[in-house]
């Protein structure tokens, strides 16, 4: 791979990829996506928030699910950090506590491609859909 | 924290919690004394005098949430066991800076982590913060500007995966030395 060391190589590689990317759809949707919040405070970042976040950005895309990923602060649930919030369209937001990358994979296969829930969501931000 | 890079992320957290919209990290390595300082400077609402004088105190937090206040007690701990230093300065409304230094050979030093890494994804995730960077060691310096970067991009339908990876290349591209015992490749 070339090497992009300079704003002008930066440049140059955005003009390629956009030949490659115009059959992406594009547009604001952000409304219709899967909201994906890791807590990103220090008693996240210390427990491993940091690996959570980062796989979730590199698994949505390859397992072609339609989501943004934001870091937000402590949601006072220190003790079962890292915690992460999941606002899947249209529902109310699920906060999964000790996610790592295995239960950060059961999350995706099973909560945002089925809607089933999965162990460890932190009861007290549970709302019982009506 | 399992290194200093992750306590960088930790601090400019704190940034993000005061609403800045502007986040200036600069990273100096010092080869002969072998020292490592970053400063976080934002442009969020800065603390009063009776909060300065709290700060560090682990069970002080301007957060509701919960009743302690970790990141910059733990990171006090880390740079005083290398004979480092931590110095804080806020005005209120106006920012705050936080200057923290590790002594690079004290045997209590953690690792540098992977500075990149932390940014790349920091930047990722928070598109809206304009973060500028300034790295720099011995004769060498890199200076960077998320928005600038961001401008380059705008209007490509990328995920954050491939941006991510685009900025951590960059990056690393422009900042591996800082890694190196004398900067030099």
């Amino acid at each position: 791979m070339t090497k992009v060391k300079t704003l002008d190589d930066l440049v140059r590689l955005r003009d390629e990829l956009r030949q490659k990317l115009e059959i992406r759809e594009k547009g604001d949707r952000s409304e219709q996506l899967i909201q994906v919040k890791v807590a990103m405070a220090t008693c996240g970042i210390a427990s491993g928030a940091k690996q959570v976040m980062d796989y979730f950005i590199e698994e949505l895309p390859k397992r072609n699910i339609s989501a943004v990923v934001t870091q937000t602060g402590c949601m006072g649930y220190c003790y079962a950090e890292p915690t992460v919030e999941i606002t899947l369209p249209g529902k109310e937001p699920v906060v999964f506590g000790h996610v790592n990358k295995d239960k950060a994979d059961e999350i995706i296969e099973k909560y945002l491609k089925a809607g089933e829930l999965v162990d460890g969501i932190i009861p007290q931000t549970f709302k019982k859909p009506s | 924290m399992e290194n200093i890079a992750l306590h960088m992320l930790d601090i400019v957290q704190n940034s993000i919690e005061a609403n800045a919209s502007r986040i200036y990290i600069e990273i100096e390595k010092d080869t002969t004394k072998q020292k490592l300082c970053i400063t976080i400077s934002d442009n969020g609402r800065g603390m009063n005098k009776e909060e300065i004088a709290k700060v560090l105190d682990p069970f002080y937090t301007s957060r509701t949430t919960r009743k302690v206040g970790m990141g910059l007690s733990l990171l006090k701990q880390q740079v005083d066991q290398t004979g480092g230093c931590l110095q804080i300065i806020s005005e209120q409304n106006k920012g705050t800076s936080t200057k923290f230094c590790f002594n690079l050979s004290h045997i209590d030093c953690p690792p540098m982590g992977n500075f990149e890494d932390s940014i790349s994804t920091f930047i990722t995730v928070n598109p809206d913060i304009e973060l500028i960077l300034k790295v720099s060691c011995a004769t060498k310096t890199f200076l960077f500007e998320s928005k600038k970067f961001l401008e380059i991009f705008e209007g490509l339908p990328l995920t954050q995966s491939e941006l991510r990876k685009y900025l951590y290349d960059f990056l690393s591209e422009n900042m591996s030395w800082i890694y190196l015992t004398e900067c030099t490749i």
